[in-house]
């Protein structure tokens, strides 16, 4: 018996009852053998440190929206909104798994929503940036035609490469891929934050123009990227292209 | 959905669920928390932690069969995290607090707010953020995550387990000489 694979066996949790009385004789007298054994807890720890502080700065932001949506009292709605949106995508998975073949326009649809606006909590009255406020209202409420007016200018202005992104997918909502193509490559050229969801977005304009070659490309980015964002999506829409 | 299609989903790490999660039952929470705290904003702090801590628990494979429903779970965890965060405020404790539950979540809330972070634990953390992707997924996928060594082959298409194994320490041999630095 191999004495790192003991330790591996220990974190899989499939240590047998005898492994078990190897593990605990080598960790009190085999002093080589308990340093590494708790290096790799430390290790452990680190990560799920790491994981609860990231998983917390989400739910924060996620508050921060709950409490932006709740000043424009949109909260009601938003929640029959966002039930709806759920009921649909649910019914759409549900449908998925009972055909395998669909057209490139009903993958795009059903796989289409339009990213969170996770860049700039709306508020009310005396914004830091007016354009900026009306445009992400228009993106939230989605008027994307006036949303797609407001960034260009918003981004004028202040020239924030994150509203690119936005502006690409009011297009992609608008029914404009070409459009979105243009802007969310010009995006994705400044090497920004949210390459990954530029490239899912990318991945659907192609997909929506039925250019499959590069939407595959764009959807494999995501796939194999480390950001958490449409991994699963990006996996099972690629096996359904065809 | 039922619970159980939930459950699965949050095992596999699945944000929107979670999320999802987090906003259905943010409004019951608060106004359950009132009976042990005054400030919305500390409740919704402690609503967040019990949100995590539920997660670690399914992620971790703690959580297999639930006798209740993931809401009752999750309001269990917080009301001993409602508790406890009263107690280091040191202020008059707001309605009773018995022990009557089965599952263990006074064990929960210890684990989460009483675990000491030691030094090397957080250089380890610092160094692990400025680490590559290929390590970060797989350190994670089996310290955190809980997948096999045989599962990280499949999940990431590695060739056989050996290859995973290898990739694996040479990892947490780069992590080593990283805090030694």
């Amino acid at each position: 018996m191999n004495k790192s694979s003991l330790i591996e066996q220990y974190f899989e949790n499939s240590l047998s009852s005898e492994e078990k009385l190897i593990f605990d004789e080598l960790l009190a007298n085999d002093k080589a053998f308990a340093e590494d054994f708790y290096f790799q807890k430390d290790v452990k720890e680190a990560i799920k440190k790491e994981e609860r502080e990231k998983l917390k700065k989400e739910l924060q932001n996620l508050e921060r929206f709950q409490g932006s949506n709740k000043k424009f009292s949109f909260s009601k709605k938003w929640l029959v909104a966002a039930s709806i949106v759920l009921l649909f995508s649910f019914l759409g998975t549900f449908f998925f798994m009972k055909q395998d073949r669909f057209s490139n326009q009903e993958l795009y649809a059903n796989y289409f929503t339009p990213y969170e606006n996770v860049v700039y909590p709306i508020v009310r009255g005396e914004a830091e940036n007016e354009l900026k406020n009306n445009a992400f209202i228009a993106y939230e409420t989605k008027e994307y035609k006036k949303a797609i007016q407001l960034f260009e200018k918003a981004y004028e202005q202040t020239k924030e490469i994150d509203l690119l992104l936005y502006q690409g997918i009011s297009f992609l909502a608008e029914k404009k891929p070409n459009k979105a193509i243009k802007i969310l490559e010009e995006y994705v050229s400044t090497e920004p934050k949210y390459n990954m969801q530029a490239n899912w977005y990318l991945g659907l304009s192609n997909l929506q123009l039925s250019n499959i070659k590069e939407a595959r490309e764009y959807l494999r980015k995501v796939r194999n990227s480390n950001s958490e964002f449409k991994i699963e999506e990006a996996k099972e829409l690629l096996k359904k292209l065809h | 959905m039922t619970e159980n299609d939930k459950l699965l989903l949050l095992k596999k790490g699945d944000a929107k669920t979670l999320k999802k999660l987090y906003i259905k039952n943010r409004e019951a929470f608060i106004a359950f928390g009132r009976k042990y705290m005054n400030s919305e904003e500390d409740i919704l702090d402690v609503y967040q932690d019990a949100i995590i801590a539920l997660q670690e628990q399914i992620i971790s494979g703690k959580l297999n069969n639930l006798d209740c429903t993931i809401k009752t779970y999750l309001f269990g965890i917080g009301k001993y995290m409602l508790f406890e965060k009263n107690r280091k405020k040191q202020k008059t404790i707001l309605g009773s607090y018995k022990t009557e539950e089965v599952e263990d979540y006074e064990i929960i809330e210890i684990d989460y707010y009483n675990e000491v972070t030691t030094n090397r634990q957080r250089k380890l953390q610092e160094v692990l953020s400025k680490m590559g992707k290929k390590c970060k997924e797989i350190l994670t996928l089996f310290y955190y995550r809980g997948y096999t060594i045989e599962e990280i082959k499949e999940h990431l298409n590695y060739e056989n387990k050996n290859v995973v194994k290898s990739q694996k320490s040479r990892c947490l041999k780069q992590l080593k000489s990283k805090i030694n630095e």
